[in-house]
């Protein structure tokens, strides 16, 4: 039996008037963090105070992927080695050409004089969660070295781009998936040059091409690379491969599906590129249409469809 | 089985705010293990179950506030847009309260029959407020974490009842 008083005569305002209120301050929370992107301060300091607790869940995973690896055969070892060995020798001769053809571009650039590509370097991170949250696709790393990070940076994996870093915290960092609903970018296909936006799915391993004529050249199997046009991410990094184009006479646009190259989740490591100088905190905004930045920010802006 | 007029009486100690806060935070790794892909959808929501629970069981400890509050930490432990756990948690708080003494006059089984509307309103509000956001809903599959969640219900007042019991022994004036 509970031996408390009951909350008859209660203190305070009526529960339905404390609801109000606390439903009022979420409510004004989401608008403000939503719309308005001011409560990024307030979500550092709340994720310092869950950093040990997110360090202390990710014990079991650790310990089982740790407990996977010491049982891990010999032989698989040895397999892995070799595939490994493999790749590296197959690449070694695309490394070298590639070096030929950077040297040729920067000729070329000079003769031209045009700007000299940036060398990207970049920071390994490594992945130490998946967002928990149904609604995003979100992965949270960890640098390998503090403070190299920035807001805007290029996520890629070994097949390809991953996303791009969107919130900056203490410890850890969050990278809005390409598959993200919120995310665009410009891309182009490898074969022919065709240029056009994709679209995240919202779900995880989808990518979409909403903005391509009928009548383009593209078909399934083509692969995507970044175009590099809009200052964020640099050209030349595998994005996806075309997987369905369905055209009909009543849309003036093709509806092109895409799988993105790089497999997230069976990856440890990633790598963050730097991002441009005065590219810095260039995020794909698409929740403040009318935010017209000030300099050379650039916001990517989904358009309405048509 | 939580105060029913109809057992055997056992007197407990009122929980102690060391276990409530134990709970929670053990309801908050819970959260943060590595869920992914259909596990992720599946995940009961421990945090809300045990806002229930303590809202029924010691309404004197928590309050408003703390729904709220442990609604921002989900959010930002689930990298949300601050305020939808938030929304959430404090409708649970409210319905908690309001069907308080009705909650605890079933049994066990009944109880959870009660949590899972008290659930589902709240999961249902957390869908609006990604509709209104666009954000794209999840697959069905996450429709029945208010379901699972209820179901866990019934094996709470085992966990947590027994440790009170356990813990100090009753004191009969």
């Amino acid at each position: 039996m509970d031996i408390r008083t009951p909350d008859l005569f209660s203190r305070g305002p009526s529960p339905l008037a404390r609801l109000a209120f606390y439903c009022a301050l979420a409510v004004a929370c989401i608008v403000v963090d939503y719309r308005f992107h001011r409560l990024d301060a307030f979500r550092k300091a709340v994720s310092v105070v869950i950093y040990p607790f997110q360090e202390v869940a990710s014990v079991p995973g650790w310990l089982i992927s740790t407990a996977q690896e010491a049982l891990d055969s010999q032989h698989n070892l040895q397999a892995e080695n070799d595939a490994l060995h493999q790749r590296l020798l197959q690449q070694a001769d695309a490394v070298q050409q590639s070096r030929l053809l950077q040297s040729q571009i920067d000729t070329l650039n000079t003769l031209l004089d045009l700007r000299k590509q940036r060398p990207t370097a970049g920071t390994v991170a490594e992945i130490i969660a998946v967002a928990h949250n149904p609604f995003v696709q979100k992965i949270v790393v960890r640098a390998s070295q503090n403070g190299d990070i920035r807001a805007g940076s290029p996520v890629i994996s070994v097949e390809g781009l991953v996303g791009q870093i969107t919130t900056v915290n203490p410890f850890n960092d969050e990278v809005t998936l390409i598959t993200d609903k919120n995310q665009a970018l410009p891309v182009m296909v490898l074969r022919n040059g065709l240029r056009a936006m994709a679209f995240g799915n919202g779900e995880p391993g989808t990518l979409s091409l909403p903005y391509v004529p009928v009548g383009s050249d593209i078909q399934a199997g083509d692969l995507l690379v970044t175009s590099g046009i809009d200052g964020i991410y640099p050209p030349g990094l595998s994005v996806a491969t075309v997987k369905t184009v369905e055209r009909d006479s009543v849309s003036a646009f093709a509806h092109i599906q895409c799988i993105p190259t790089a497999a997230v989740f069976s990856h440890r490591y990633v790598l963050v590129l730097d991002v441009a100088p005065g590219q810095e905190g260039n995020l794909p905004n698409l929740d403040q249409p009318e935010a017209a930045a000030p300099g050379p920010t650039r916001i990517l802006r989904k358009p309405k469809k048509p | 089985m939580i105060g029913t007029a109809q057992e055997p009486q056992i007197l407990k100690r009122p929980a102690t705010v060391r276990l409530v806060t134990l709970s929670f935070l053990l309801a908050f790794l819970f959260m943060l293990l590595p869920w992914s892909g259909p596990w992720l959808l599946l995940r009961p929501d421990l945090m809300a179950l045990l806002l229930v629970y303590w809202t029924v069981r010691e309404p004197m400890l928590i309050g408003g506030w703390i729904a709220f509050s442990l609604g921002i930490f989900a959010d930002v432990a689930d990298s949300s847009t601050l305020g939808i756990h938030a929304l959430g948690y404090s409708i649970i708080y409210f319905l908690a309260v309001y069907y308080r003494t009705r909650i605890l006059s079933f049994y066990a089984a009944n109880q959870a029959l009660h949590i899972l509307p008290i659930l589902f309103v709240s999961q249902l509000v957390t869908a609006l407020t990604a509709l209104i956001l666009k954000f794209p809903l999840p697959g069905w599959m996450w429709w029945f974490q208010a379901p699972f969640t209820a179901l866990l219900w019934i094996a709470l007042p085992a966990l947590l009842e027994h440790q009170q019991v356990r813990d100090e022994p009753p004191r009969v004036s």
